[in-house]
């Protein structure tokens, strides 16, 4: 018999000092993202909005808080999730890593503040058309590959008996090869593109394919997240290790079909940017079976208590936005702003699960206990303030009100839509009191440090 | 533009190493580690940054 024991351990002092390292450029892009989400809000919330002239710095600051809250945060905790699947030490390699992406995000943070401008709002990885910005997104992704790498060559592997720590390592190191494929396609793009082609339409294609496929490396390492959650949190997570490993399999295997979908179309036709929404869209619902189990290890789930408290209001803060992104998916008709009310309900799911599997390490890292009233209340916190969020762009959405504008561009006009995207502007700001009180929390607990690492 | 990319990163690099200079420099001072280290690098790397790059552009543009 396997022992279920779903736990994610620190392999040794070396590795715990690389995650310590990759959580905490996660935590200061989260911090910096905020920063910058306020100002986003503020840009897009009636009556304020027509008191500031935002909309320059509306679309620039767009661009940060993207690049911070999505790309660089969830990349920093995949980072550290790998980091802890290791079976041998490299501290060089892990020091040369982590250098090279923390000094890309310290450049991306500087960008708007040295007259880096010209944004263009395209999916997945939007620009700032400066050689600054560039610099910046070459030395992160530099530091990130340069770990993939890393993580790949020293992967823990399976032994013949297999126990519930093992299948958790084994979807990080699926994780780490589904972002290795997204680094590949984003190559095939390149080579695939037009000379001539740039502006928008240029990095629209470049990162189109990579795009989607890295979503399916976050909703895995999201899956983990949850298994672990749900364990340590008093969940009934019945699955065996053996079924947990086959259902992480299951939904990293839509991404088989990526090289095909490259041969069977160009990249700038149609057919690719249909082939990859499909993939999503419908690939994404491998994620089904181990998230429903996830979801049942809740049902008549004992009263947790202690760290269980805060990790079981993590998961249930987590399951929810995801579900509610991964309907609202199926609801797009056009380019309305049901998009972003889809993709934020999605990535909310995962920095949430992301949020919960750093209160969960923090202690074990050797940091402080948490706060733990504090700690219950920020994701349903953020949690229902991303939900109105979502909910107001939904209902705009219903209008027809168009996506990535703001101001008077935005052209609200009956009461329904203000109200949606007052709704929308409200759900911002208390998420944004939520992001925030997660970085509080996590700060309590680095601050009550009780050994050094250094 | 690859001139300029090239020239922000070496810029880049050398301010990170001068910021983890600086730092061992204070704890060397302190007699001690920081409780949080990679928070004030991080403080100590982007002041930096903001100065060196606006110098830089600066120098560039004239």
């Amino acid at each position: 018999m396997s022992d279920p024991n779903f736990d994610l351990p620190i392999p040794s002092a070396e590795a715990s000092r690389a995650t310590i390292g990759w959580l905490t450029l996660g935590l200061v892009s989260l911090l910096a993202a905020g920063v910058f989400s306020i100002l986003l809000v503020l840009a897009r919330t009636p009556i304020v909005q027509e008191l500031v002239p935002f909309l320059d710095f509306f679309r620039v600051a767009l661009v940060v808080h993207v690049t911070l809250s999505v790309l660089i945060w969830l990349l920093a905790v995949s980072g550290a999730c790998w980091s802890l699947s290791t079976s041998r030490d490299r501290p060089i390699w892990d020091r040369l890593s982590f250098s090279l992406a923390a000094s890309g995000t310290g450049v991306i943070i500087v960008c708007p503040f040295i007259g880096a401008g010209n944004p263009l709002m395209n999916n997945y990885v939007p620009i700032l058309q400066h050689p600054l910005f560039y610099t910046g997104l070459l030395l992160f992704a530099a530091g990130i590959c340069s770990h993939l790498v890393r993580a790949l060559l020293d992967r823990t592997r399976i032994a013949t008996r297999l126990d519930g720590t093992a299948a958790l390592r084994f979807g990080i190191t699926l994780s780490t090869v589904l972002t290795g494929l997204s680094v590949i396609a984003i190559l095939a793009s390149w080579r695939g593109l037009p000379n001539g082609m740039d502006g928008q339409i240029y990095f629209e294609f470049l990162f189109w394919g990579a795009g989607h496929v890295v979503q399916f490396s976050y909703t895995l390492l999201m899956m983990v997240a949850w298994v672990i959650l749900a364990f340590a949190s008093g969940g009934r997570f019945e699955l065996t290790p053996r079924l947990t490993l086959v259902y992480l399999i299951i939904l990293a295997l839509p991404v088989i079909t990526v090289p095909f979908l490259y041969l069977a179309h160009e990249i700038t036709s149609a057919g690719h940017r249909i082939a990859f929404t499909e993939l999503m869209k419908y690939g994404g619902l491998s994620c089904l079976p181990l998230g429903l189990a996830v979801a049942a290890s809740l049902w008549h789930a004992e009263k947790p208590e202690g760290e269980g408290r805060y990790l079981r209001a993590a998961l249930v803060s987590s399951l929810g936005l995801f579900a509610v992104g991964g309907v609202l998916g199926f609801m797009i008709a056009g380019l309305d702003i049901v998009i972003p009310a889809h993709y934020h309900g999605a990535t909310v799911g995962v920095t949430i699960a992301f949020m919960g599997l750093s209160y969960y390490l923090l202690p074990r890292l050797g940091f402080g206990a948490l706060p733990e009233r504090m700690a219950v209340w920020q994701p349903y916190l953020y949690g229902s303030g991303q939900l109105m969020h979502i909910v107001g762009l939904a209902w705009t959405g219903g209008y027809g009100v168009q996506r990535k504008t703001a101001g008077v561009a935005q052209g609200l006009e009956g009461l329904g839509q203000i109200a949606g995207m007052g709704l929308m502007g409200l759900g911002g700001l208390v998420s944004v009191a939520g992001g925030f009180l997660f970085l509080v929390v996590a700060w309590k607990s680095m601050r009550g440090r009780i050994r050094h690492s250094h | 533009m690859l001139t300029e990319i090239l020239l922000f990163t070496l810029v880049a690099i050398v301010i990170y190493l001068v910021s983890d200079r600086i730092i061992r420099i204070i704890e060397g001072n302190r007699g001690g580690i920081l409780k949080n280290r990679q928070v004030v690098f991080f403080a100590v790397f982007l002041v930096l940054a903001l100065v060196s790059f606006r110098v830089l552009r600066t120098l560039l543009t004239a």
